[in-house]
């Protein structure tokens, strides 16, 4: 897999988390993908919508990286595997804001979803604080609202071609005047 | 009430212009919409002067218009099931970001914001 992007991370999670909240038939698009080019339209105050935001988060496990050579044609295939810890901003609004949050956060330990994530080298770090309530103010009315932040380590790597060695010619001259040359082949 | 709505389209003040209209949908909960070309007579002045943002990495320039029109301007909307109206006025791309409705009066006044940040 080469480099994923923030997008493409997104674009992973959304049909997980529509799946966990049973919205597959009747709403899949209540689980929208915020910071939008064009700033989509609102939803109404009595609608249960989610919204994910992923923010890639600083650690120290993100600075390693770990190098391979496999044999390619002609050259060898480097490959460098690092983690990126990527946290994951989850808003839910509407009545059941909390309880949808609630349920997501559960269903992280589902093998379902973890032999999901793992499939895309994904997987949930089991340490995420409660769902917080943070009702918000608007249109002269408080609306509903829950925050949490879920954390993933990702693998991710990249893969580029490294010139290698076919062959090197060697020349030795020496003091008396005989040269000798060769060749060294891989 | 005056209705100054023949004000709108007085030749001495008024000029054509396109207006893009999008409506969309969310797939896979992105929002991905197209637009329709709208052709508009109307009055458009600048509502700010085209001042420059000089931020670190680049100059970013920035402005405002009013639009001034007999037909409904739209804004963003969740019914509509669109965003802003995106009028095209001397080479540049301005979206909505206000509409007043004084159609009581004969028009509708929009305040568009330049999109291009170059």
């Amino acid at each position: 897999m080469a480099m994923r992007t923030i997008a493409e991370f997104e674009d992973i999670l959304q049909p997980i988390i529509v799946d966990i909240l049973d919205w597959s038939v009747s709403k899949p698009n209540d689980v929208r993908i915020g910071w939008e080019t064009e700033g989509p339209p609102a939803f109404k105050i009595t609608d249960d919508v989610i919204f994910i935001m992923a923010v890639p988060i600083d650690h120290q496990i993100n600075r390693q990286q770990d190098v391979s050579y496999d044999e390619g044609s002609p050259d060898l295939l480097e490959t460098r595997g690092m983690t990126r810890v990527m946290g994951l901003n989850v808003i839910a609004y509407g009545a059941d804001a909390l309880y949808n949050l609630k349920k997501i956060k559960t269903a992280m330990f589902y093998e379902s979803v973890r032999h999901t994530l793992s499939a895309e080298q994904i997987f949930y770090i089991p340490d995420t604080i409660e769902p917080r309530r943070a009702p918000e103010p608007g249109q002269g009315q408080w609306w509903e609202r829950g925050d949490m932040q879920l954390q993933f380590n990702e693998l991710l790597t990249d893969t580029r071609e490294q010139n290698a060695v076919e062959s090197v010619d060697i020349e030795i001259d020496r003091e008396n005047g005989v040269n000798i040359e060769f060749t060294i082949n891989q | 009430m005056i209705n100054v709505r023949e004000l709108i389209t007085d030749p001495d003040f008024s000029q054509k212009f396109t207006v893009y209209r999008s409506s969309g949908e969310f797939v896979n909960g992105r929002w991905v919409e197209t637009h329709t070309e709208v052709s508009m007579v109307g009055v458009i002045i600048p509502a700010s002067a085209k001042e420059l943002n000089m931020l670190p990495e680049a100059d970013r320039v920035v402005g405002t218009i009013s639009i001034y029109t007999k037909t409904p301007l739209y804004i963003t909307s969740n019914d509509r099931q669109g965003t802003s109206d995106k009028i095209l006025w001397k080479g540049d791309l301005w979206k909505l970001i206000s509409v007043n409705n004084y159609s009581d009066f004969g028009f509708y006044k929009g305040i568009a914001q330049r999109m291009a940040g170059d």
